[in-house]
């Protein structure tokens, strides 16, 4: 592209050049204000929230809605449920994912097997939550289960696993093969070349497999909002989502739960900003 | 020590036949090569000497056990990569020692080994550095420490020298032939490069479609070609093959005759000769077994090739480097009487062949 | 002499190819397939919430419901609005931006992760954060509004704006997402094909259509497979924003099915219209995957 655009007059470039960046700047007001906004009113009291005009700055900034929230109302009881389900769902997806990833990169099967089951784990994934709840609604509630975060974990996993797979299939097919025959060759066994050649040198996706799959899981909301009704089993959207009733939203307790909610996502975003591409797409787009 | 055998050997994959009822036996510290044209089955052949493809149907044995169903690592084998697979996250030292490492060899002998084997290759000064930090040479030098460091009953090369450029190339091969001598190992050496091959084997395997065309000592490769398709293959600038047809024992094709092949006709025939098996004269020699336009003129520096257009095709021969002919000159060629090879075009394979006067 | 390795080696060994397949395929088959056929099972019964009632068996009667059912009918049509404008507005937008700030923001690492925070972020509290700035009292953009002279509104509780609301919600969101992928695509292009058609004097806005567009097909493609496939399944922000109102102008599929099984304690009919929906997602996953061949 770049030799169509240098026959261009130096005139129409720089014009080019200040379209783009005032293009940025405001993209980035845009993206930024929402998330400043939220993290503005919880730091304000609710006289202040709700204001006019706006207060675009807190005057008397508090603490008071972060005390509301995580001592007086259960949220850091949902935060810790949240993140101990997340952990559960990236520990048992990233495992099964990655053996899995590894097979359908490597192995032959009969039959195109590789090509169906790979198609299949797919389109697992591409299913919407809405439908399987009905079904998971009644087997958790046959066993017992509602109200778990056992229960939480498996239906998490359900869509997390097929994710998981596809990204380590992606970043297993980007190794040379060589490494692991090589292995195989000097004496060890298959199994042995996947643990000692083929993962460790998966190991940068390996990571952002689970820090994706920590989001997706941390983010979730439609199935915990059936599946758990308790205070002892309920996640962080769910008890956010649970402070806006019919009758009244408690604005500021929402805004400081739902900043805490962003806080480690940003941070998790930063992590991985080399494999976002990848992550985003199922491993289809190499970034 | 080991000596290799393949008992109708045959590997499909899905439809496609790689190779094809293979029989073929290395001797013990044999330095065999598999030479042949990409896809004609040779590194699919070695491939199962080391567990990493399975026979279709077949036997092969490493001394008298049947290897078909030993898993590679009870195989004893060791194999240079054409990439060297080099273990990148880790240094020289546990690349090289990583065999050493799986087989739990203890430390004192570990250590031992692979500083020996380190100072054999050069690269006792490297040991804590990674593959990445290294130069092609050396990263294939880490390589063979690798192959060498358990000293196996057979090693397994495939192309290991083609990663490298013309210079080195020449000093690793020089380097590789060395050591195989020194160590006495069985070895199989998968290439498509006729020189290395001609250089470094014991006897050379001609493969082609996954079959071998022809088993010998690179000179009998080299001067008693069995098929069209070693005769092709071998040599370079490689042999000109000029079709005809032979008529109760004369060769015939435009503007050339030679007779001697006995009283047989053959509808279909090709006559080889080597570029350097003739010579380039004046166009009214007397002697000259045809003549035809000069095509091109090439000074390689030790001689000169030089084309003639004849019939439809060139034909290259290999002159003195002083040569003055001219592009679209005509000139003479003389063919020497006893290095002439005779083909049935429709079998591909050579007919006995006598050239008279 | 060879050692054959042990039984159970060999055996493992031979067989890894299946072992390491099968705990993923057993989940998944577990967790997707028996829903399935469970929830078939569920679409022919009229279910009672209570586990102790016994269900009933009624044959194709909840199928046949979505005939004459007006607000499945409404819910259908939503999505599909939805769905249509959105991702339209997000893939024009994504691509337009790409194509402008390619060459500039390429180096700014930092700058393009800040940009793709929001589709990270929970889509709770998008939504909460959405609900904020639409506040018809005291939210920002009536501040705006009013700033500008225009007349304020009642947004997200708008009979006419209610899914405007929604859809720049998300339009907020997942452009981010359309942006990158783009921007991977237009970053792995070969530069030769440029330099030739350059040389060959076709315009930028020839070498658009006749190279950018095509080497993007892939990408393209794949970023609208996902952003569609996420677009059907719509559900926080209608929960928390709109709630599917007013006079049910939001009213998505996903809350359709929440409201009949939960609200209305229908679960047969609902997965019934769950079937329906799988179905729909089934036939054009599928026909997006194969013409994609993204399984390979």
């Amino acid at each position: 592209m770049a030799t169509a655009i240098r026959t261009r007059s130096r005139a129409w470039e720089r014009a080019l050049r200040i379209a783009a960046y005032l293009t940025i700047l405001v993209a980035l007001v845009l993206t930024l204000f929402p998330v400043y906004w939220i993290a503005a009113n919880s730091f304000k009291f609710d006289i202040d929230i709700f204001a006019v005009p706006p207060e675009w700055v807190p005057r008397n900034p508090t603490l008071k809605h972060y005390d509301e929230a995580f001592i007086e109302r259960p949220f850091l009881r949902y935060a810790l449920n949240s993140f101990l389900v997340a952990v559960g769902t990236t520990v048992v997806s990233v495992t099964f994912g990655t053996m899995a990833g590894y097979a359908l990169a490597r192995f032959s099967y009969p039959w195109q097997w590789r090509r169906q089951i790979s198609f299949w784990i797919l389109s697992t994934r591409m299913m919407p939550p809405i439908v399987s709840i009905i079904p998971l609604y009644l087997f958790f509630n046959y066993f017992d289960m509602l109200n778990t975060k056992s229960a939480l974990i498996i239906a998490y996993t359900a869509f997390n696993l097929p994710f998981a797979t596809w990204m380590m299939k992606s970043y297993f097919q980007d190794l040379p093969i060589e490494l692991e025959e090589a292995a195989i060759v000097d004496g060890d066994t298959r199994w042995g070349a996947f643990l000692h050649v083929a993962l460790p040198l998966a190991r940068p996706g390996l990571a952002a497999t689970a820090i994706f799959s920590l989001i997706i899981s941390w983010n979730e909301f439609l199935l915990s909002l059936v599946i758990t009704l308790t205070e002892q089993s309920q996640t962080l959207p769910i008890g956010i989502a649970g402070r806006v009733t019919q009758y009244n939203t408690y604005w500021g307790e929402i805004s400081a739960a739902g900043f805490m909610a962003c806080v480690p996502i940003v941070i998790f975003a930063f992590i991985v900003q080399k494999h976002l591409v990848r992550g985003l797409s199922l491993g289809a787009v190499k970034g | 020590m080991a000596s290799v055998r393949f008992e109708r050997v045959t590997k499909k994959f899905g439809e496609f036949v790689a190779v094809h009822d293979f029989d073929l036996e290395i001797r013990d510290k044999e330095f065999l090569v598999l030479l042949g044209p990409s896809g004609c089955g040779k590194t699919t052949t070695m491939r199962m000497v080391a567990g990493l493809e399975e026979a279709t149907s077949g036997d092969i044995y490493i001394d008298a056990d049947r290897i078909n169903d030993v898993l590679p690592k009870y195989r004893d084998v060791a194999m240079v990569f054409q990439s060297y697979a080099l273990y990148p996250h880790l240094t020289v030292e546990d690349n090289i020692g990583y065999p050493l490492k799986i087989r739990k060899v203890p430390p004192e002998e570990y250590k031992r080994r692979v500083s020996e084997v380190a100072r054999r290759v050069e690269l006792d000064t490297m040991l804590k550095r990674l593959p990445k930090e290294l130069s092609g040479g050396q990263r294939q030098r880490v390589a063979l420490a690798r192959a060498i460091v358990r000293t196996p009953r057979v090693f397994l090369m495939d192309e290991p020298l083609s990663n490298l450029d013309a210079k080195l190339r020449t000093q690793m091969r020089a380097e590789l032939k060395h050591l195989q001598h020194e160590l006495q190992v069985t070895t199989i050496y998968v290439t498509h490069d006729q020189i290395e091959a001609m250089t470094l084997a014991n006897r050379v395997a001609v493969m082609n479609k996954g079959v071998i065309e022809q088993l010998g000592t690179p000179r009998e490769i080299y001067n008693d070609p069995r098929t069209l398709f070693v005769a092709g293959f071998i040599g370079s600038p490689s042999m000109n093959l000029i079709p005809g047809e032979v008529k109760d024992g004369v060769f015939e094709s435009a503007g050339l005759r030679v007779g001697g092949a006995g009283r047989v006709t053959i509808p279909r025939a090709v006559l080889g000769v080597r570029p350097e098996d003739a010579l380039v004269t004046a166009a009214d020699d007397a002697q000259a077994n045809l003549v035809a336009p000069i095509y091109s003129v090439e000074l390689t520096g030790e001689n000169t090739l030089v084309s003639l257009q004849l019939g439809g095709r060139l034909m290259t021969l290999r002159a003195d480097k002083n040569f003055a002919g001219q592009i679209d000159q005509p000139a003479g060629v003389k063919i020497a009487r006893d290095r002439m090879f005779l083909f049935d075009a429709d079998t591909e394979r050579r007919v006995d062949f006598k050239p008279e006067g | 002499m060879v050692k054959a390795g042990g039984g159970l080696e060999c055996w493992a060994e031979r067989h890894l190819r299946y072992l390491m397949l099968a705990p993923t395929v057993l989940i998944l088959l577990a967790l997707t397939i028996f829903p399935s056929i469970y929830m078939f099972y569920a679409a022919v019964h009229r279910v009672s919430p209570n586990p102790d009632l016994p269900w009933q068996f009624v044959g194709f009667d909840n199928f046949g419901r979505l005939l004459v059912d007006a607000q499945f009918q409404v819910a259908l049509r939503n999505t599909a609005v939805f769905t249509i404008i959105a991702v339209s507005i997000e893939f024009l937008l994504g691509l337009g931006l790409a194509l402008l700030l390619d060459r500039f923001i390429r180096r700014l690492t930092f700058l393009k992760t800040v940009l793709m925070v929001p589709m990270m972020l929970p889509p709770i509290a998008v939504a909460i954060t959405w609900k904020l700035i639409y506040e018809p009292q005291f939210g920002v953009l009536n501040e705006i509004m009013f700033r500008l002279g225009l007349p304020t509104q009642a947004w997200a509780g708008d009979v006419n704006l209610a899914m405007f609301s929604i859809i720049v919600a998300d339009v907020w969101q997942w452009t981010p997402f359309i942006f990158l992928l783009m921007l991977a695509g237009l970053a792995s292009l070969p530069v030769e094909p440029y330099e030739a058609a350059a040389l060959d004097g076709a315009s930028s806005w020839r070498q658009f259509w006749d190279l950018t567009l095509p080497f993007l097909k892939p990408v393209i493609a794949i970023a609208l497979l996902l952003r569609v496939m996420d677009a059907l399944r719509l559900f926080d922000l209608v929960f928390i924003l709109t709630g599917g109102g007013p006079a049910d102008r939001t009213k998505v599929l996903s809350l359709y099915i929440y409201q009949v099984a939960y609200r209305f304690a229908d679960p047969g009919y609902a997965a019934a219209i769950s079937l329906f929906v799988l179905f729909v997602t089934i036939i054009l996953s599928t026909w997006f995957m194969k013409r994609m061949r993204l399984a390979e």
